[in-house]
C-alpha cells in the first residue's frame, strides 16, 4: 500500500510530467498579431526583452539594430524613421539638399530643451555631429561625408559634405542624428548618464548593468507622449532565457533568433507580425580571382549558385519562415525588382556543365564556418557543392573571428547574413570598392559609372542607376543570395507592435497598449 | 597554522600572476581582430587602425602584458574594450550574483550531502540503495537540463518562481530568494549526489574502525558517536569532494546564469568571450580563480582543524 508521502510524490511527478507533455503538445498554429481597436492611451509599464545593451550612452558610440530603441528612449533624432522606413520631421522640421547635393540645410524646432535645461539649437547640432564624426564610434562611417556644420542662426544648421551623400538623411534618423545636451558631450558622465531630449529619462537607481535598463517618462517632453509611463529593457542574451521570459510573462515583447524557437513561441500563444530584415546567402568576395582564380569566371559563380537547393534549406533550417530571393536589394527600394527574386533556381546538372565549360571541374576551396549559423546550413551547402564535384575544405572560426576575417579578405567565399538597407547605403555597405563587405575591392568601369549616377544624379537617374546596379549584381553572380529571413519578434496580447523597416526590433515609438 | 596560511597565500599570488599571463597569451592568439569587433561591421580600415591604437593593441604582446600587470598591481584592471566601464566596477557589480549562487549552493550541498551520506551509511539497507540510485541519477543529469525542467514547471506553468532575472539581497531578501531558488536547485543536485557518495563511503569506513567499537563499548549513544567520533573523521573526504564540486558549480554557473539571465560572472564570461573583450575576460578569469582559491583555502583550514596530521605535513 502506498504511504501518504509516496502518494504526494507520485501526484507531483504525474502533474509535472503531464503539464510538460501538455506544453509540448499544445497547438502551434501561428498567430499573427493584427492591428486592434484603440486600447488605453497610457499604460504603466512596457517590458522588452533585449538581446543587447549599449556599451555606452554616448550617442557617438551608439549602434543600430537591437540597440536602437534603447537610445531612442532617451535621445531624439534630427529626423524620425517611420515604421515603413519613410523619414519624417523630429528635431529638424525640414532638410533640403543644396550646393549640388554637397550640403543639407536643416530647419530646427525652437521649443525643445534637453533634460538638463539646455536649449536645443543649431549649436547643439554642430557639437553633436562634430563629436560623432571624431569619436570613432561603430557608426562613425555613416557620417564620413560630413565636413563642417554651419550655424547661421539658432534654428538653422547647414551640413557641408565632402561629396554628395544621398544616405545622409537616413543617417540623421539613426545614430548620427541622436542629439545629446552639448553640456555633457565629450564628458565621461554621458557614458553612463544620458542627457537627451527624448520621451524618457534613465532611472539609474533601477538600472543594473547586464540585467535591466529602466526608463521613466520625461514629464517635460516636447513631442507627443508615448503611451508607457515606464519602459524596462531586460537584457536577455540567451535565446532560451528570452523565450522563457516571454512565456512566463516576465517580458511583454522580445526577439527570437531561431525558427524552431519561434514555432515554440507560437505554440505558447505569443503574437507576431512577420517582417524581413536580413538576407542570407553566399558572398563571392573574390570576384577578381585574387585568391581563387577560378572564381573570376562568372560561370563558376553561377555553377556554385545553381548547385544550392535553397528551397530545401529554407524549409529544413528556417522552417519556411522567409522568402527565396536572388537579389540583395530590399523590397520597397528603387533598386529592387520582384522578378529577380526567382532568377536563381536549383539545377545541379547545369551546374556541373558550367564547371566543365569553365574548366573548373577540380575546383577546391576552403569554406569558413562560424558557430553563429546553424551547422546544418553549412552541411547542406557543402553537400550540394560536393554533389557537383567541388572539393570543399572547412575552416572553423572562433568567437568574434568571423566578421574581421571576412572583412580582411581571408576567404574567397563565405556564408553570411546582412541587413537590407536603402539603395545608396546598400551600395556603400556591400558593393562599392571601399565598402566594408567588398574586401577584395572589386569593381568594374560599368559599375563605377552606375555608382556615380546613384550618388550624384537627379532623383530619377538615381533610381535607374540603383535598378541597373541590382541587375548587374544578379547577372554577374556577385552574391548567391538564398532568402530573406523573417524576423522573429514576439509579444503578448497586452501590447500591439508595429515592425520597423530595416531594423531587427521595433523602434520605441512602435508600441501601443491594448488594455488586455 | 600561520606558516601554513602564509604558504597558501603565497602560492595563490603566484598562481594569479601565472594564470593572468597565460590567459592573456592564449586569448591574444585566439581572439582575432578586436578593434573591428568593437567598431562593428560598418567600420573602415582607418577606423580600425585608430581603434587598435586607442586600445593599445598596436603594442607587442609582452609590452601589453606588463602594462596591464603594473596597473593591476596598483589595483587597476583596465577598462572594457567595448564599454567604458572599468573591469573592477564590472566585477564588483557581477560578483554578488555569482557569490549568491556559489555560497548558497555550497552550503546547501554541504549540509544536505553530509546528512544524506551519513544517514545512508548508518541506516544501510533500502535507504542506502535508494541513495545510490539517486546519486547516480543526480550525477548523470546536467544542471542545464535540470534547469530547463525547473523553469518549465515552476516558472512558466506554475509561475511560482521567476524564469529570469535577479534581485539583490540588499534590495529584497524575499525577492533575492525567489530569483535564486531555481538556479540553486539546478546547480546543487549534481553536487549533493557526488559529495553524499563520498561522505557515505568515508562514514562506512570509519564505522568499521576499532576505536568506534571501543567508543560504543563505553555505552555512548549512537547519535553522540556519529556527531563526535564519526563525523570528524569521515568529513575530510567529504570536504575535499565539496571543494572539487565548487569548481564544478562555477562551471555550471556559466550556463545557469545565461539561462536564468542572472547578471553574474558566468554570464559576463560568456558575453566577454563572444565579444572578445580581453580585459574583461582576464578579469573574470582572475575573479573565478580567486573564488576557487578561497574555497580551497577555507576547506584546507577546515580539514587541518579537523585532522592534525594535515597541519603537521
Amino acid at each position: 500500500m502506498m504511504s501518504t508521502k509516496s502518494r504526494v510524490l507520485s501526484t507531483v511527478v504525474t502533474a509535472v510530467v503531464a503539464s510538460l507533455a501538455f506544453t509540448a503538445c499544445s497547438g502551434s498554429t501561428p498567430q499573427e498579431s493584427t492591428t486592434t481597436q484603440a486600447g488605453p492611451e497610457t499604460a504603466p509599464l512596457l517590458r522588452i526583452g533585449s538581446l543587447q545593451e549599449p556599451t555606452s550612452y554616448d550617442p557617438a558610440q551608439a549602434n543600430e539594430g537591437h540597440q536602437a530603441p534603447i537610445y531612442q528612449a532617451v535621445y531624439d533624432t534630427l529626423i524620425k524613421r517611420e515604421p515603413d522606413g519613410t523619414l519624417s520631421p523630429m528635431l529638424a522640421t525640414s532638410w533640403e539638399p543644396s550646393d549640388g547635393n554637397k550640403a543639407y540645410t536643416l530647419k530646427l524646432r525652437n521649443d525643445v530643451k534637453f533634460t538638463d535645461g539646455t536649449a536645443f539649437d543649431s549649436a547643439a547640432v554642430k557639437a553633436n555631429l562634430e563629436h560623432f564624426t571624431k569619436a570613432n564610434g561603430p557608426l562613425a562611417g555613416t557620417a564620413r561625408s560630413v565636413q563642417t556644420v554651419e550655424t547661421p542662426d539658432a534654428t538653422t544648421a547647414v551640413i557641408r559634405l565632402s561629396e554628395p551623400d544621398p544616405g545622409l538623411p537616413y543617417s540623421l534618423a539613426n545614430a548620427a542624428g541622436l542629439m545629446a545636451s552639448p553640456k555633457v558631450i565629450g564628458t565621461d558622465a554621458i557614458k553612463t548618464k544620458p542627457v537627451g531630449s527624448g520621451p524618457y529619462t534613465l532611472d539609474s537607481a533601477n538600472t543594473v548593468a547586464g540585467s535591466k535598463i529602466t526608463y521613466v517618462r520625461n514629464a517635460d517632453y516636447w513631442g507627443d507622449k508615448l503611451p508607457y509611463d515606464k519602459v524596462e529593457f531586460q537584457i536577455l542574451t540567451d535565446e532560451t532565457a528570452r523565450l522563457n521570459a516571454l512565456k512566463s510573462g516576465q517580458v511583454d515583447a522580445a526577439t527570437l533568433s531561431r525558427a524552431a524557437t519561434a514555432v515554440e513561441a507560437e505554440g505558447a500563444g505569443l503574437l507576431h507580425k512577420p517582417f524581413e530584415v536580413n538576407w542570407e546567402g553566399i558572398f563571392f568576395f573574390d570576384r577578381d580571382g585574387t585568391k581563387l582564380p577560378q572564381l573570376k569566371d562568372v560561370r563558376v559563380r553561377e555553377a556554385l549558385t545553381l548547385a544550392i537547393d535553397r528551397e530545401a534549406l529554407l524549409q529544413a533550417v528556417h522552417l519556411g519562415k522567409g522568402t527565396l530571393t536572388s537579389q540583395t536589394f530590399r523590397p520597397g527600394t528603387a533598386g529592387y525588382d520582384q522578378a529577380l527574386d526567382g532568377k536563381y533556381t536549383y539545377d545541379p546538372d547545369r551546374a556541373r556543365e558550367l564547371l566543365k565549360e569553365a574548366g573548373a571541374e577540380n575546383l577546391t576551396f576552403t569554406f569558413p564556418i562560424t558557430q553563429v549559423f546553424d551547422p546544418s546550413i553549412y552541411d547542406s551547402i557543402i553537400q550540394n557543392w560536393q554533389d557537383i564535384g567541388v572539393t570543399v575544405n572547412r575552416h572553423q572560426w572562433g568567437p568574434g573571428q568571423a566578421i574581421p576575417s571576412m572583412q580582411r579578405g581571408e576567404f574567397p567565399i563565405s556564408y553570411m547574413a546582412l541587413s537590407q538597407r536603402d539603395d545608396w547605403r546598400h551600395i556603400l555597405f556591400q558593393l562599392a570598392p571601399n565598402a566594408p563587405w567588398n574586401p577584395f575591392k572589386v569593381t568594374t568601369p560599368e559599375l563605377s559609372a552606375l555608382f556615380t549616377k546613384a550618388q550624384t544624379g537627379a532623383e530619377a537617374e538615381q533610381k535607374d542607376a540603383d535598378k541597373a546596379v541590382n541587375e548587374y549584381m544578379v547577372d554577374n553572380y556577385w552574391f548567391s543570395p538564398l532568402y530573406r529571413l523573417e524576423s522573429h519578434f514576439y509579444h503578448n496580447a497586452s501590447v500591439e507592435v508595429e515592425p520597423q523597416t530595416e531594423q531587427a526590433v521595433p523602434s520605441i515609438y512602435n508600441y501601443r497598449p491594448t488594455g488586455k | 597554522m600561520t606558516i601554513f596560511l602564509l604558504r597558501r597565500l603565497l602560492s595563490a599570488v603566484v598562481l594569479l600572476v601565472v594564470v593572468s599571463f597565460l590567459a592573456r597569451v592564449l586569448l591574444y592568439q585566439g581572439i582575432g581582430d578586436v578593434a573591428r569587433n568593437v567598431l562593428g561591421e560598418s567600420a573602415t580600415e582607418e577606423q580600425v587602425a585608430l581603434k587598435n591604437q586607442e586600445l593599445g593593441l598596436d603594442q607587442p604582446l609582452i609590452v601589453q602584458y606588463f602594462d596591464w600587470l603594473s596597473n593591476a598591481i596598483s589595483g587597476d584592471l583596465g577598462v572594457s574594450f567595448f564599454s567604458s566601464q572599468s573591469v573592477w566596477d564590472t566585477l564588483l557589480i557581477r560578483l554578488p550574483v555569482t557569490l549568491s549562487l556559489v555560497v548558497v549552493v555550497t552550503l546547501l550541498t554541504g549540509v544536505v550531502a553530509f546528512a544524506v551520506g551519513i544517514y545512508a551509511a548508518v541506516r544501510k539497507g533500502w535507504v542506502d540503495r535508494t541513495l545510490q540510485i539517486l546519486a547516480t541519477l543526480g550525477d548523470a543529469l546536467p544542471p542545464y537540463i535540470v534547469a530547463l525542467f525547473l523553469v518549465t514547471f515552476f516558472a512558466i506553468q506554475q509561475k511560482i518562481f521567476p524564469a529570469t532575472g535577479f534581485i539583490p539581497l540588499t534590495e529584497s531578501p524575499a525577492g533575492w530568494a525567489r530569483t535564486i531558488t531555481l538556479p540553486v536547485i539546478a546547480l546543487a543536485i549534481g553536487g549533493v549526489a557526488g559529495v553524499a557518495q563520498q561522505v557515505r563511503s568515508s562514514t562506512l569506513g570509519v564505522l568499521h574502525h576499532d576505536y568506534i567499537r571501543t567508543v560504543r563499548s563505553r555505552g555512548l549513544s549512537e547519535r553522540r558517536i556519529i556527531l563526535t567520533s564519526v563525523l570528524r573523521n569521515a568529513s575530510t573526504n567529504g570536504l575535499t569532494s565539496l571543494a572539487v564540486q565548487v569548481v564544478g558549480i562555477l562551471g555550471g554557473a556559466v550556463f545557469i546564469e545565461v539561462l536564468f539571465a542572472l547578471p553574474g560572472l558566468g554570464s559576463l564570461a560568456v558575453e566577454a568571450a563572444f565579444r572578445t573583450d580581453l580585459p574583461l575576460i582576464v578579469g573574470v578569469v582572475l575573479a573565478l580563480m580567486l573564488i576557487v582559491v578561497t574555497v580551497n583555502l577555507v576547506v584546507d583550514i577546515l580539514v587541518a582543524w579537523l585532522n592534525p596530521k594535515v597541519r603537521l605535513s
